[in-house]
């Protein structure tokens, strides 16, 4: 069976490949900014991964990290970035579950959402 | 390390398991891992978390090619999804309670498992109709655009495919890989997928199934910005330039130079994990 595809469809999913790269740059972009200020401003501070300790709240607790950016923390800036990053594959979903509510396919409304709130309970 | 160190020697680490990574088609989760742990005396759980984020950033590159061109079949990839991202949080959930030698000693058994197996690559030839019930009601039957036109196929075996992609999801989130290899078995091998619709459906995947691990692996800790940015650069460098290169060498001295290398890397990794020192 042939799926022909109408323009509405072709023209979400361009809309999908767009947002998709947009995502990435965005995502890096501010990660890099992020890095550059850390580099301009504490460049000479030591790290140390050999050892697992687990990041600080600041790093990994959402309205933690959004005081800390807006105190202008590097690392959190780029935390922002990889944030921004992972949301990239949740806009994802969101636009197939568009396109479902669009093409009134209920099985895969109904499984789009199902994807769509896992990833909202992982990333939330 | 000073962050200026890190930043260059992370990123030219990862530049290198990127290039290795799509040379070898072993993904690059599989390969950064290894790398960050024994070459750059990272902690495994730190590793997990920057190859997730490396992960997520190809497969959102790659996927951005790919959805143009009309192979990907986004149901089959929203279905399976249910498995994989459930398959993901039961990963984190055992994965986070997994010591950093146990951690290392399955990763070695995986890594050594995918790179045998990649010595032998059977693609499914059969493209008879399949007329299967279930691949009918979850209407994951489609077409795929060619030059003669759009090419039909029917795929099967429906509850088997969505085991592995359960399986495929739970190893990405204990090991922090893409569980390519694995996703692409299921939809090719298993399912009746062809070729090149299971390898980018596969990749619509991937960055869905790390995101869902990601975000709990975030909230633990697992994540450092400083870490992953680097890694995530370099990875996706180090794949384009290997994507380049590709096409201008042999496949076959390839494969099996990367073959050993990568089996090498398992063993070091398998070792390491028996004797406790990760």
């Amino acid at each position: 069976m042939e799926q022909k595809k109408s323009t509405k469809v072709l023209k979400l999913e361009y809309i999908l490949s767009s947002t998709l790269k947009g995502g990435l740059y965005l995502s890096i972009l501010i990660s890099v900014c992020g890095a550059a200020l850390l580099l301009i401003n504490n460049g000479y501070h030591t790290f140390d991964f050999s050892q697992f300790k687990g990041e600080p709240r600041d790093l990994s607790d959402l309205p933690a990290l959004m005081h800390e950016i807006l105190n202008g923390d590097p690392l959190a800036i780029i935390q922002l970035g990889i944030f921004v990053l992972i949301l990239n594959p949740i806009l994802r979903v969101l636009t197939c579950l568009i396109l479902f509510i669009y093409e009134k396919d209920f099985l895969y409304i109904v499984l789009a959402s199902i994807v769509f709130a896992i990833l909202l309970y992982s990333i939330l | 390390m000073t962050a200026h160190e890190i930043l260059i020697f992370i990123f030219i680490g990862s530049l290198f398991a990127g290039f290795l990574g799509s040379l070898s088609g072993l993904g690059g989760g599989l390969i950064i891992v290894p790398l960050l742990v024994l070459f750059l005396h990272v902690d495994i759980h730190y590793a997990i978390g920057a190859s997730l984020i490396a992960v997520i950033a190809t497969s959102t590159g790659a996927s951005a090619a790919y959805v143009k061109e009309g192979f990907t079949n986004i149901r089959a990839g929203i279905f399976l999804e249910t498995a994989t991202t459930i398959g993901a949080i039961t990963g984190v959930a055992i994965g986070s309670h997994l010591s950093a030698p146990l951690l290392s000693l399955i990763f070695g058994i995986v890594l050594l498992c995918t790179s045998i197996s990649s010595f032998y690559t059977k693609h499914t030839v059969d493209s008879k109709p399949s007329h299967d019930k279930l691949a009918a009601f979850f209407k994951l039957n489609s077409s795929y655009p060619s030059k003669t036109g759009n090419i039909p196929y029917e795929v099967k075996n429906l509850p088997a495919g969505y085991l592995v992609m359960f399986g495929a999801g739970t190893l990405a989130g204990i090991l922090g890989i893409g569980s390519g290899a694995l996703k692409v078995i299921a939809l090719d091998n298993i399912m009746g997928f062809p070729f090149k619709v299971s390898t980018t459906t596969s990749n619509f995947m991937i960055g869905v199934t790390a995101a869902a691990s990601a975000g709990l692996y975030l909230h633990m800790g697992y994540i450092d910005p400083l870490l992953s940015l680097p890694v995530m650069l370099g990875v996706i460098t180090g794949s384009i330039i290997g994507a380049r290169l590709l096409p201008h060498i042999q496949t076959q001295h390839l494969r099996i130079m990367f073959g050993c290398l990568v089996m090498f890397i398992a063993l070091q990794l398998i070792y390491k994990g028996i004797i406790g020192t990760i």
